[in-house]
């Protein structure tokens, strides 16, 4: 298990060189991320772990465009994402990232399968065709007879599930995952952590996933950890 | 549906909506889908339509107010009041084909005689002008036969010597004031020149039998007009004249100012023209400057239920950071958002504006009902005892135009609020 960060050039399929995150203080400038160097390669699996505080989250933002580092870049091949504006950015996202957070962040007044077209939506497809899709990937997760449930109609696992069939409808290249596990139970935990590995199996994703949980952590070919802010 | 107006529409429901109601059956269509509003977005709608009511309601009772005065002065003073000066006199038929000449638009001509008199009766007196008019042309141009409220437009008499009492109709509040039913008659004195003292009055008294009671829609009108034929009028002014004015109805009432200029050049100073618009103009221009006086004082609470608005979707853009970060996680830019929550402005707007149409519907025809039911007008004050509401299209354009702007612009700071949202504070869970 390589528990060190890679050094590579711009064809990788994402890279950070020296990001650095600062909010400032009454007392000086806080430093969350301390020059952080990434690099991932197209389908590998990454988990991220360190304890609270640590940065883990704040650095997963930044490589998912969802936060700007105070100092140094994000590459997605070769691209520098700090560079781009924001509706290029939210764009880029749409097209080639998915998010699956520790809280399922479904949308209260919508339905399972309308929140899973959203993406779809979102990048400009007919309602009936992102349906469509919706449909067949909630179909194969497993959610067949859940589809018009609201989220709160679901249970814990259930909702997760359909947040993780929002996260891939759209075939992104990279899959991000914030404490996926981390608000269900063991049971579940797991179900969700086998069914992130095959759909990174299966659709050849990218799987960049942040958590606490270090047996979850140690099932990833790479695993790297954080300290204040830097790799430990 | 646009994305974005979907999402507004949603995100106005305050609530996930259950896809079972509460009884074991399936919800309500309006339900499943959302577009229920919450009690928060329901009150501020409530707030937006009673503004929009009022100004709709307040614009309409203007116009009809205005336009009831115009039909009522239309409707016995005709379009053009047309009179020859000086000694020589012209028959009626002259005088209607150089009329006829002279306007490109005429459409009708009758002629007329006033005289002055008092009615007395009941240790009464009232001050009348006595209007003597051709049955046979009157219809042509004025519109008083539908004005006609108990009994029939019977004027003069039927021969010229009958022995009976002339025929006349009254203004309701002659009527009323005199007790004069249909059948009555009643007495009129009018004071003529003394032809032996120059200074000295004589009078002559006629009888009238009431054929007819007339609601001149003016109450000034319906106190001092008796209505009778032409050939009676010039009996009892003693009068060697076949009229002494013409009313005159051209095709377009709006133009008849215009039309008095035209006429004036055209026959010169021997003639003396007037429009029915004159002796009100200043009054009709009041009207003018008190709709938009009133338009803006109502606006201001269309104004202040925006800030109810405005406030919430503020409490909706609080509320709502897991989901605009969720969205923005999920491919929205900024201006989606911001565009989202102006959508909010929009649909509050719209439907606030729709309630409020209705609303200022219900509240017109209740409006109407009242003044049958109760004497909202105080009659000597407006001149007009019951004014209709008239619904002006220019005018609920510019009240749904205007409302709705507003809503938007008070949607575009809560709009600008969300779309600065940093989009990692909703996904927080440390």
């Amino acid at each position: 298990m390589n528990r060190f960060p890679r050094q590579s050039g711009d064809e990788s399929l994402l890279v950070a060189r020296g990001v650095t995150k600062s909010y400032p203080m009454a007392s000086g400038r806080l430093e969350i991320l301390k020059g952080i160097d990434l690099t991932i390669e197209k389908g590998e699996a990454i988990s991220i772990v360190g304890s609270s505080g640590a940065g883990k989250s704040t650095l997963l933002h930044i490589l998912g465009t969802l936060d700007r580092p105070t100092l140094g870049k994000v590459l997605h091949r070769g691209l520098d994402l700090t560079k781009m504006g924001d509706d290029e950015l939210a764009s880029h996202r749409n097209r080639t990232m998915g998010f699956v957070f520790q809280f399922h962040h479904l949308l209260a007044e919508f339905s399972a399968l309308e929140n899973v077209a959203m993406p779809l939506r979102i990048g400009g497809e007919a309602p009936v065709v992102a349906l469509a899709r919706a449909e067949e990937q909630l179909i194969q997760l497993g959610l067949k007879d859940r589809l018009h449930h609201r989220p709160s109609e679901l249970s814990g696992g259930e909702q997760q599930r359909v947040a993780i069939a929002r996260s891939i409808v759209r075939k992104p290249e990279i899959l991000f995952a914030d404490e996926p596990t981390g608000n269900l139970d063991t049971q579940n935990a797991a179900r969700i952590q086998d069914l992130l590995f095959d759909l990174q199996k299966s659709m050849g994703l990218t799987l960049v996933v942040v958590t606490h949980d270090a047996a979850f952590a140690a099932r990833f070919p790479r695993a790297l950890r954080m300290r204040d802010g830097a790799w430990a | 549906m646009n994305l974005r107006l979907w999402l507004a529409a949603r995100f106005l429901s305050h609530g996930a909506p259950p896809v079972m109601g509460e009884s074991g059956k399936a919800a309500s269509w309006w339900r499943r889908n959302g577009l229920r509003p919450g009690l928060p977005a329901t009150l501020s709608i409530l707030g937006l339509a009673i503004g929009v009511a009022s100004l709709t309601v307040a614009m309409a009772v203007v116009s009809g107010f205005e336009s009831t005065l115009k039909g009522a002065l239309i409707d016995v003073f005709g379009h053009l009041l047309v009179v020859k000066r000086g000694e020589d006199q012209i028959s009626f038929e002259k005088a209607s084909e150089k009329l006829r000449e002279a306007l490109p638009d005429f459409v009708a001509v009758t002629p007329f005689i006033t005289l002055e008199a008092i009615v007395v009766g009941k240790q009464k007196l009232n001050g009348v002008v006595i209007q003597g008019v051709d049955a046979a042309t009157v219809d042509t141009v004025l519109n008083l036969k539908s004005r006609v409220i108990r009994g029939d437009f019977i004027v003069g008499r039927e021969k010229k010597d009958d022995g009976g009492y002339a025929k006349a109709l009254v203004g309701k509040a002659l009527a009323k004031r005199f007790g004069l039913e249909i059948g009555q008659s009643f007495k009129a004195v009018l004071p003529r020149p003394s032809a032996r003292d120059t200074a000295a009055f004589v009078s002559t008294i006629a009888t009238f039998q009431v054929s007819g009671i007339i609601d001149f829609g003016k109450a000034d009108y319906d106190e001092r007009t008796v209505i009778t034929s032409l050939a009676e009028a010039r009996h009892l002014g003693n009068l060697n004249v076949p009229f002494t004015g013409l009313r005159v109805k051209i095709r377009d009432a709006n133009r008849a100012s215009a039309a008095a200029t035209e006429l004036t050049g055209k026959l010169g100073p021997s003639w003396w023209i007037m429009d029915w618009s004159e002796g009100n103009r200043n009054f009709f221009r009041a009207i003018k400057y008190e709709r938009i006086a009133i338009f803006f004082v109502i606006l201001i609470m269309v104004i202040a239920a925006s800030f109810n608005v405005a406030s919430n979707i503020f409490i909706g853009v609080l509320r709502r950071t897991a989901e605009i970060s969720i969205l923005r996680a999920l491919g929205f830019s900024k201006r989606d958002v911001a565009t989202l929550f102006q959508m909010q402005g929009l649909l509050f707007g719209v439907v606030g504006v729709v309630a409020g149409l209705v609303l200022g519907g219900i509240l017109a025809g209740l409006f109407v009902w009242a003044q049958g039911v109760f004497q909202l007008l105080p009659a000597e004050v407006y001149k007009l005892n019951k004014i209709g509401v008239e619904f002006d299209l220019v005018d609920i354009s510019i009240v749904v135009v205007t409302a709705i702007c507003i809503c938007l612009v008070a949607s575009l700071s809560p709009a600008a609020r969300a779309a600065n949202l940093d989009p990692v504070e909703g996904l927080r869970h440390e």
